[in-house]
Order: C-alpha cells, then structure tokens, then sequence
C-alpha cells in the first residue's frame, strides 16, 4: 500500500514538474518579445533591453528555466510586470476567492445530481424521467456565460432578489454558484441515474426487497452505495470542468477569483501574471483529481486490491 | 456498410431526432450562405440605429431581431455568426482526429515505447483544466482562426486518441486480427484495414459531441474576448458584448444565445441518438 502511495506521488511530482514547463516553455519558445507586449512594440530599442535584463529574460533559456522552477518551489511566482508588485499574495487571495466558489458550486451540483439520478432513475421511461433528461440536455448544452445571464436577467433585474455583480456576502455567490454547479449536476445526474438502473436490476437488490426492506431504505443505502462508485470517478475528472468553468462564471458575475485575475493578467499582457494563474489551476486540479482517485479507493474495497 | 445502414436508422428514429437533424443541417446552409452571396448578410455600421429594438416589419429583414451598439443587424450577425462556430468547429473536430487517430493506434499497437510517451503526454494535457489552455495559447499566440483552430486542437485531439488506444488494445487479441496476421498482414494493414473500422462508430459519436463542446469552447473564447476578433461576428462576442445593455436592450443577448443553444443542443441529441443506436454497449441509457 506505502508502495502505491509513493508511486502515486512521483506522478503527481511528475505531472506537476511537466505543466510547469509547458507553462515556461510557452511563455518563452511563442513569437513576440515580453518587453513589446508591456512596453508596446515602437518603444526603444535600449528601452526593451533593459526591461528584458531587469527581469533576467535577457539570459540563456536553461538558467531562466532553472531560476523559474527554484523560484516556484520556494512560492514564488515573480512579480507583476506592470507595477513591480509580488504575484503570489494576489493570487493567493483571488484563489481562496475561486475556492469559495468552486465548493458551493460543488455542493450545489452533488444535490442536484442526486435528484436528477434518483428521480430519473425511480421513474425511468415515464414523463417526468423524459422531461429531467430534457432539462440535464439543456444544462449541458447551454454554455455558463448563457444560464448566467439569464439567471441575471430573471433574478437581479427582472426580480431584483439578488445583487447583480461582485462579491458582497453571501448573496452575491447563490447565482454564480448554483450556475456553474448545474451545468455538472446535469453531466453527473445522467451517469447516476444508468448506474442506479443498472444497480436496480440486480439479485441483491432483490434479495432486500424479500426480506421486507422499505424501498427508501434499499434505495437510500443498498443501491446508492453502489450506484455512486462510478459517479466518484467522475467527480475527479469534474474538478477540472469546474475550475475552467469558473473562469467564465466570474467574468459573468464579476467574481474577484483566480479566474478574473487571468483574464486580467490577459488583457495587461501580464505573462508572469498569466502563467502563475495556469500553474496553480493545474496543479490544483492535479492534487484535486489525486484526492478523488484516493477516495474512490477508499470506498471501493475492489479498487483497493489492484 | 452497415455503419451506414445504423446511422440512418438512428438519425430517422424519432422526432428528436429528426428536429436536431433538421436544425444542424439549417445552420450548415446558413453558414455556407455568405461565401455564396456576401452581400447577403451585410454587417455595417448605422449609428442612427444603434441598439433599436427588434421590429417584425416583413420586408426588412435586418431589423428582425434589432441593432446592436453600433447598429448592425443583429438578424445578419445571428446568421453569419454559423459560419464562424461551425468553420472552428468542423476545422478543429477533424484536426484533432487527424492527429488523435494516428497517435491512439500508434499507442494502442503493442509497442510499450510510445505508448507510455503518448500516454504520458496525454496526462501532461490532461492536467490543464479544460479552458485553460486555449486560454493561455490564443492570449500568447493572439486571436484568428488558425490560432483559435489550433489552441482548441492542442487539448482536442486526446479525446480521440484515447478511444482508437482503448479499441485497439481491446482487438489485438481477437482472433481475425491473429488471422490476418497470420496472412501476412502488415502492421500497419492490421491497424488501419481490420481495427481502425471497429472504432469508427463510437469516433463518430465522439465527433458530434466533441463539435458540441468545441463550439461551446470557441464562444467561451469569443466571449472572454480571445476569440477570432472583432471582423469575425462570433455568437459568444456578441454575447459579451450585449451584458453591458442587459438592462435596456435584451435582445441583444437573447437572439445569439438562442442561436448558440439551438446548434449545440441539436448536436447533442444527434450525438446522443448516434449513441443509442450506434454503442450496443450504452443500452438504453
């Protein structure tokens, strides 16, 4: 078992190492200079050297790479071209922000999902089961920026409940949150319900009913147990949809996340910005999809054996 | 040929079906429409117009769904929009098929080499959260079609690669692939001639969906501001561009987005009855 662990976090060191170079790599290998982008393409030729070599982009690219990786080890994400200032505060900050949001929108999804899989699968084939599988079509089709303004319009212009933008209490995180959470509930609710179908149709289930089981009970704990164990896996591989979902949800609710502050690093051409941005997203959603894979072994005694 | 025969059976099964068909094969004449006639869907600036609210006047067609912020018809940017989804769309799918295929029976061929490269590099990609790659490329590379086209190809291509590696690990043992070994059929022939064909119907699956998910990616883009800029009249600009008049003139937002959503919402249920006929393994649900 120590043994899989420690496999298992040589590919986490491993993966986390690899996005971090991909991320300078991109930065450094692309055309156009870093010191155009901040300093704008007419400026001095002198001018640009000396941004250059006071940011250290002037040396070889093995020892700015090499200084790069030390640098992120020790949390240091380099400073922000356009003011001087420290990166990592700031994203630190907008992170917990993302964070805040991302667990309610989780929260959100894994309630909806669990209505839309139980009800899709307790009434399956009938109308109500038709309409669910409609309305989770909708959901997955329906683009963030969409649902969004259209919860927008109806909730803080039409009814006017809820404030329109920023992040101002709790208010202020109900619309943005139960946004990005459906759009997953609707992926997760479909897989749930098959599962549950399929976990239904089977001898054990049959088995409690005999043995005079109330059917909430056999439902609740016999079948859902089982039926969740594919859904799990699932939900690793939705921490990443959810992250890049927020980086859209925020700029519809204008959300001060990490999402917002990437887009801000776009528009400022903050490439140090940019690139602290996508690593902590990455390696968030690395460490995020791990813990899933950990849990998963957990609550499925079979997973654990291989 | 029975793939053929399936495909028209699922896509003639029921009146879902038969709508989606009918709204994606729509949204393709219309998106071929302006390089037929060009002066078809004029996109001028009218200022006197600006953000005037939809008029049902039938011999004005431009004035259908209303006037944006510089008065352009907001009918003829809905329309020309289609060309811009569906060109990123179909150019990235087959792309990413162009790449992925050959690199999932590259890995799937039994050669533990690449496959542990292409697995690896397909987790390095993998470990980017869905956006947030094209996101870092387009703002490094700068928007355009190609740039749009390739960085929703960079993370496109493993969806496809995965399934032509699953299948082809899954027929190496089976015993008409040992048969035409046993022939004297070159790996490449094995690859390509006897497993590729038993992938087709679930690609064909993943194609529709991945053009969902790519049309979706590219109007996220647009709407973050990073998509093929601003001659382009994508759905997702237009959308990002409505949310500052939300308030006065909704039907800025509401006439792309209904557009957005009917295509992608058409593909989907063509992808999920695609699915249900194609996929014996997927049932009923």
């Amino acid at each position: 078992m120590s043994r899989g662990i420690l496999a298992f976090l040589a590919r986490l060191v491993f993966v986390s190492f690899a996005v971090v170079t991909v991320v300078f790599l991109l930065q450094r290998l692309l055309p156009g200079s870093p010191a155009d982008a901040v300093l704008g393409a007419d400026a001095l030729w002198s001018d640009k050297q000396r941004w250059l070599a006071a940011h250290g982009l002037d040396r070889p690219l093995h020892h700015q790479y090499s200084s790069y990786v030390q640098a992120l080890v020790q949390g240091d994400f380099g400073v922000r071209w356009i003011d001087g200032r420290p990166v990592a505060p700031l994203i630190a900050q907008r992170f917990l922000e993302t964070v805040r949001l991302a667990v309610c929108a989780l929260m959100v999804s894994i309630s909806c999902a669990l209505f839309f899989g139980v009800v899709g699968a307790l009434r399956a084939g009938t109308r109500s089961d038709r309409l669910l599988a409609v309305v989770s079509l909708f959901f997955i089709s329906a683009p963030t920026f969409i649902t969004g303004t259209i919860m927008l319009w109806i909730f803080s212009v039409w009814l006017d409940w809820l404030p329109l933008t920023g992040s101002q209490g709790w208010n202020s995180l109900i619309l943005p949150a139960f946004v990005l959470g459906i759009t997953l509930a609707a992926i997760t609710g479909r897989m749930l319900r098959s599962s549950l179908i399929e976990t239904l149709s089977q001898d054990y289930i049959r088995t409690a009913y005999s043995k005079g089981v109330s059917r909430l009970r056999v439902v609740g704990v016999h079948a859902l147990r089982n039926a969740l164990l594919p859904t799990t896996t699932l939900l690793g591989l939705q921490i990443g949809s959810l992250l890049s979902g927020a980086i859209i949800t925020e700029q519809v609710f204008t959300w001060p996340g990490l999402g917002s502050l990437m887009m801000e690093a776009v528009s400022q051409r903050d490439y140090n910005l940019l690139s602290g941005c996508v690593v902590v997203l990455s390696v968030v959603q690395v460490c995020a999809a791990a813990l899933v894979d950990v849990l998963h072994r957990q609550i499925d005694p079979r997973m654990a054996r291989t | 040929m029975t793939l053929f025969k399936n495909m028209r059976h699922a896509l003639l099964r029921d009146t879902v079906t038969k709508l989606s068909m009918l709204v994606v094969v729509l949204w393709l004449c219309v998106a071929l429409l302006p390089h037929a006639l060009p002066e078809l869907l004029p996109l001028d600036i009218d200022l006197p117009k600006t953000r005037m609210a939809p008029q049902w006047n039938l011999s004005e067609p431009s004035g259908w769904f209303g006037y944006d912020s510089v008065g352009t018809s907001v009918f003829y940017q809905v329309l020309s929009g289609a060309g811009v989804s569906l060109s990123v769309g179909l150019c990235t799918v087959l792309l990413s098929f162009a790449i992925g295929i050959p690199l999932g029976a590259l890995a799937g061929s039994g050669r533990r080499y690449f496959d542990v490269l292409i697995t690896r590099l397909m987790d390095i990609l993998l470990s980017f959260p869905p956006l947030v790659l094209p996101i870092a490329l387009t703002a490094l590379l700068g928007g355009g079609f190609l740039n749009v086209v390739v960085a929703l190809t960079v993370s496109g291509w493993i969806g496809s690669a995965k399934l032509v590696r699953a299948e082809f690990r899954a027929l190496d043992k089976r015993e008409f692939v040992e048969a035409a070994r046993a022939l004297g059929a070159t790996p490449r022939r094995v690859m390509f001639v006897h497993m590729l064909p038993h992938a087709a119907s679930s690609l064909l699956v993943h194609a529709s969906f991945s053009l969902a998910g790519v049309i979706l990616a590219e109007a996220g883009l647009s709407f973050l501001g990073l998509g093929l800029g601003d001659e382009h009249p994508s759905w997702g600009a237009s959308l990002s561009e409505a949310r500052a008049y939300l308030l006065e003139s909704p039907h800025l937002a509401i006439f792309p987005s209904l557009a957005l959503l009917s295509l992608v919402l058409a593909l989907n249920f063509l992808a999920e009855s695609l699915r249900a006929s194609l996929d014996p393994k997927a049932g009923s649900a």
